[in-house]
């Protein structure tokens, strides 16, 4: 079988052989006769198929274009936005970018943290969250200990290590959503 | 002809599909214009029958118009079409059975064997034997010889490897020539 190349028949016949191939190819056809054969039959064949007179359809283009005009009316082409297909894109988004500022708030902090009485200067200047947390202790102790309870040390806290162990680990999720998302969405390939 | 259909207004092509997509409806018509031809003949060799090709067609240019702004010219828009309107038909043709039976055909086009009908029935014993092609082999084998659309493009097309691409047209070229074996000399 393979020493016959039948499998570059069809690719030969169809122009798709690279240069060296085809080449290969029609030195076997002119020395084997069981290819040659198959060739004239080939070659009959796509004679007969290209026979075939191109129909130029039962109404006028002016008709058949007024038809689908007429079908559309003033509805325009619309990208369907859909707030569920948003959501795959959306929430892996918000919680890197969400990471990112607390990343960049600890850095913040952490820097003025070395200056003396600047960490007292940064809880001052915010007397909202300052009034908050001191009006409403439970508000505090709350986040401090859902955040210990799901397992999540104060993120400012952690180590440089820990911090690019977990924004990796991110970015691991978040490819491995988007590549389902794809894998979801891709257009339906058509069912035969 | 419809052959080549793309062919003449390819360089600005993109910029009318662009229009199009922007909602320029004669961005779009001269789009439907331009295609019409080429996707009536692919879906009129698929399926045998020139008014379900037409009215596939029809629906097809409808839904591209619907779904323009997705199309996002990683494939080329021949590919995209006609995967559109491929998918019309195959909805078309489930819904109702084509009225002519490969038998019938068969039997009325040995009845007269005057000699200029005869080339017109061997094309109609040629269409024939196409449409007794499984669906998978036949939309393959239609897209390379109708379109003569390229390996590469008729994967994209139909969203399949080009591997595959090569076995089924290798099956429809062999199951072809088994059922026009028959016939073969007047080819
Ligand atoms: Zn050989």
């Amino acid at each position: 079988m393979s020493e016959h190349l039948h499998q570059w028949m069809d690719a030969y016949l169809d122009g798709e052989l690279s240069g060296i191939q085809k080449i290969e190819f029609e030195l076997h056809l002119k020395e084997c006769e069981t290819c040659q054969e198959n060739w004239k039959q080939q070659l009959a064949l796509k004679q007969a198929l290209t026979s075939l007179q191109p129909i130029s359809g039962l109404k006028s283009p002016e008709v058949f274009l007024a038809e689908i005009n007429m079908e559309i009316g003033t509805q325009k082409p619309e990208i369907n936005f859909s707030f569920q297909k948003s959501l795959w894109y959306l929430i892996p988004t918000v919680l890197i970018f969400l990471f990112g500022a607390l990343q960049i708030f600890g850095w913040v902090t952490g820097l003025i943290n070395l200056i003396p009485g600047a960490n007292r200067f940064l809880l001052e200047s915010l007397p909202f969250i300052n009034n908050v947390t001191v009006t409403n202790p439970w508000l505090n102790t709350t986040i401090q200990a859902q955040l210990l309870w799901s397992g999540i040390d104060w993120i400012t806290d952690w180590g440089f290590l820990t911090q690019i162990f977990f924004l990796f680990s991110l970015s691991v999720l978040y490819c491995v959503w988007i590549v389902l998302w794809i894998n979801n969405h891709q257009t339906k390939s058509i069912r035969v | 002809m419809f052959r080549d259909a793309t062919t003449g207004k390819r360089q600005d092509e993109p910029a009318i599909i662009h229009a199009a997509q922007k909602g320029d409806r004669e961005a779009f018509s001269h789009l439907v214009l331009l295609y019409r031809e080429a996707v009536i003949n692919v879906v009129y060799r698929f399926c045998g029958d020139a008014a379900v090709a037409e009215d596939a067609a029809q629906i097809a240019f409808i839904r591209v118009w619907q779904h323009l702004p997705e199309y996002r010219h990683q494939t080329s828009f021949r590919s995209w079409l006609f995967r559109i309107a491929i998918n019309a038909a195959l909805d078309m043709l489930r819904r109702e059975k084509p009225s002519l039976t490969i038998d019938q055909v068969m039997l009325s086009s040995t009845e007269r064997m005057d000699h200029a009908l005869e080339t017109r029935q061997t094309r109609e014993i040629v269409q024939q034997a196409i449409i007794k092609l499984p669906e998978a082999s036949r939309i393959v084998l239609v897209l390379r010889e109708i379109q003569e659309m390229s390996y590469q493009e008729i994967a994209d097309t139909l969203d399949i490897p080009v591997g595959t691409v090569m076995s089924r047209l290798n099956y429809a070229r062999k199951q072809l020539l088994v059922t026009l074996q028959p016939v073969k000399e007047d080819l």
